[in-house]
C-alpha cells in the first residue's frame, strides 16, 4: 500500500467503522480491501483498535467512586507544602531512605515547633499559597499570599501579641483577661475576641482593618478608632491618621472564600479584585474604554473560568505572557 | 523558583483524580490504596510541573504513571505475600479473565494517551454517540478535521496496542 495514501485510507476506514460513509465510499473501500491481502489485514487491525475503543467505553463503570474531591485536594496541597518546605527530599532516592527522611523531618519539625513555642519566635510564612493556622490559644488565622505572621512564646502569659506583614483574616478566641494584639506596620489592632481582616502589605500605601464580627480597636500613634462589624478603618502613613468608614468592598475576603460579587463594578476595580483574590497579575492596557462595568458573581471558580465569563460578556480580548495577563480590548 | 501554575494543576487534579482512582482500582482493588497511588503520582507530577511544556499530554502521563506504580505495588505485595503463607488459590485468577483484565487496562492507557483533541473527538463519537457533523459543530472544527482526528485515533490505538490486538480476536470469538 502507498504510504501517502495511508492517511486517507485510514480516514475512510474510520468513517466506515463509525458508519459515516456513503454507499459509494463503502463500495470503494470494499474494492480496496479486496485488492490485496495486506489491505484486508490493515483494515482488520484498525477495526480491532476501533472495537477496543468501544469495549472500553461500554465497560466504563457508571458507578461513582465515593471520593470527596475537595478533601483530596486539600490533602494533596498539604503534602505539596511539606514537599516545598523540605527540598532535601529530592536528594534522597529509594523508598526506604525517603520514608526515613520523612520520619526524621516530622520529628525535627515537631521538635522545632515545640522548642520555638517555649519562648522563641515563631514565624509562619505563606508565599505562593494562602495558609491556615491555629495559634497556641486556639485562635485561627488565614494568611494571604506573600504574608507572614510572627509571635513569641505560647501565649501562656500577658497580652497575646503577633506581628503581621501582608494580609490575614483572624478569628480570635475570646479571652477578656488577655487581649489579642496585632502589630502591623505603624499600627496596633487590639481585640478581645472577634473576626476581622488586616491588610498591611509593604509597598502598599495603607493599612486596612475590616471587621466581620465583634469590636476591634485600631490605633496608631496619632489616632485610635473603634470598629464594629461591617466597618473598615484605613491608616495613612503620611498623616498617621486612621479614618473609619462603612466597608463597601463586598469582596474583601474573596482571597480566602473564593466568592466574588460584582455589581456594576468598573473593569479597573474588577481587575484589582481578581488580582487580590487569585494573586494574579492582570493589567488593562490604556486603549480599553474606562466605562466598562461588570455585574456577575462567582463562587469557587478558577481564574480561567472567571476570565472566560468576562471575556464573553464584555467581549474582552487579552493576551497571556507568562504569569501576566493583559486586557487589550473590550467591546463596551 | 519559577512560579508553578497551581491553578492549572488543581484543574487537572479535579478533572482526573476520580478517573485515575477508578483505573488504579482495576489493579489494586482497594480504594484507599488506589487513592494513595494517585496522590503519589500527582506529587511526582508537581515536582516537575514547571519544567514540562504547557501542551504536555498530562492525561497520558498520569495514566501511564499510575499503571506503572500499580504494577510495582502489586509486585511488592506479591513478594511480601509469598513470604507469608497466603492461600494460593485466593490469588489465582483464571488465565483468560486475567488476560481480559490486562487487555482492558491496556486499552484504557492507550485511549488516555491519545493527544487531547484526538481523544476528545474519539470519545464524543464512540462514547457519546455523536455523529461526525455533531462533533464538528460542538468543537467548532470542520468535519474534515473530525475525519482526520478519528483516523489518527485509530492509527495510534493500533500502534499502541500492538500485540494486544491479537487478544481482541480471542476475546470476541
Amino acid at each position: 500500500m502507498d504510504i501517502d495514501q495511508n492517511d486517507s485510507i485510514n480516514e475512510q476506514i474510520a468513517k466506515s467503522l463509525a458508519r459515516e460513509t456513503s454507499a459509494e465510499e463503502e463500495a470503494a473501500l470494499m474494492s480496496w480491501r479486496q485488492q490485496a491481502s495486506a489491505n484486508e489485514k490493515h483494515y482488520q487491525d484498525l477495526e480491532k483498535a476501533f472495537d477496543a475503543g468501544d469495549r472500553y467505553y461500554q465497560s466504563q463503570s457508571k458507578a461513582e467512586l465515593a471520593i470527596d474531591l475537595d478533601k483530596e485536594w486539600a490533602h494533596l496541597q498539604s503534602r505539596l507544602m511539606e514537599a516545598e518546605e523540605a527540598p532535601v527530599r529530592t536528594l534522597w532516592s529509594g523508598q526506604t531512605l525517603r520514608i526515613a527522611a520523612g520520619i526524621l523531618l516530622v520529628a525535627i519539625s515537631s521538635f522545632v515547633v515545640y522548642w520555638m513555642n517555649r519562648d522563641q519566635s515563631t514565624v509562619i510564612v505563606a508565599s505562593a499559597e494562602t495558609r491556615s493556622l491555629t495559634l497556641p490559644d486556639g485562635s485561627t488565622v488565614v494568611l494571604n499570599r506573600n504574608s507572614s505572621l510572627s509571635y513569641t512564646g505560647d501565649f501562656s502569659e500577658g497580652v497575646r501579641s503577633v506581628t503581621l506583614t501582608g494580609e490575614a483574616f483572624f478569628e480570635i478566641v475570646r479571652n477578656e483577661q488577655r487581649p489579642f494584639q496585632i502589630q502591623a506596620q505603624a499600627t496596633t489592632v487590639e481585640v478581645l475576641g472577634t473576626s476581622f481582616s488586616v491588610r498591611a502589605y509593604q509597598g502598599e500605601p495603607e493599612v486596612a482593618v475590616t471587621v466581620q464580627t465583634g469590636l476591634v480597636k485600631f490605633s496608631s500613634t496619632e489616632s485610635e478608632v473603634k470598629l464594629q462589624a461591617g466597618e473598615r478603618g484605613v491608616f495613612t502613613p503620611a498623616t498617621r491618621k486612621i479614618a473609619k468608614a462603612p466597608n463597601e468592598d463586598a469582596n474583601f475576603l474573596s482571597w480566602k472564600t473564593h466568592k466574588i460579587i460584582f455589581e456594576s463594578t468598573s473593569l479597573q476595580a474588577v481587575v484589582e479584585t481578581l488580582n487580590r483574590a487569585y494573586g494574579s497579575q492582570i493589567m488593562i492596557s490604556a486603549t480599553v474604554p474606562a466605562t466598562c462595568a461588570v455585574t456577575a458573581s462567582f463562587d469557587q471558580q478558577s481564574l480561567e473560568a472567571v476570565l472566560a465569563v468576562l471575556k464573553s460578556t464584555l467581549n474582552l480580548t487579552y493576551r497571556i505572557q507568562g504569569n501576566k495577563i493583559e486586557i487589550i480590548g473590550a467591546g463596551c | 523558583m519559577a512560579a508553578k501554575n497551581l491553578q492549572a494543576f488543581e484543574t487537572l487534579f479535579r478533572q482526573l483524580f476520580k478517573p485515575l482512582c477508578g483505573f488504579a482500582m482495576k489493579y489494586v482493588r482497594d480504594l484507599d490504596e488506589a487513592k494513595g497511588i494517585v496522590h503519589d503520582v500527582f506529587i511526582q507530577l508537581w515536582e516537575k510541573f514547571d519544567q514540562l511544556p504547557e501542551d504536555s499530554n498530562y492525561r497520558g502521563y498520569l495514566f501511564t504513571a499510575v499503571r506503572n506504580r500499580c504494577l510495582n505495588h502489586l509486585r511488592d505485595r506479591k513478594k511480601f505475600s509469598s513470604l507469608s503463607d497466603a492461600p494460593e488459590g485466593a490469588r489465582i485468577e483464571e488465565n483468560r479473565s486475567m488476560e481480559a483484565a490486562e487487555l482492558e487496562r491496556e486499552i484504557e492507557v492507550a485511549i488516555n494517551m491519545l493527544p487531547e483533541r484526538c481523544r476528545l473527538v474519539f470519545e464524543m463519537n464512540r462514547q457519546d454517540g455523536l455523529s461526525y457533523i455533531q462533533v464538528a459543530e460542538k468543537l467548532g472544527i470542520s468535519v474534515k478535521t473530525v475525519e482526520a482526528q478519528m483516523s489518527k485515533a485509530l492509527a495510534l490505538l493500533r500502534e499502541r496496542l500492538g500485540e494486544f490486538l491479537v487478544l481482541i480476536i480471542f476475546m470476541s470469538s
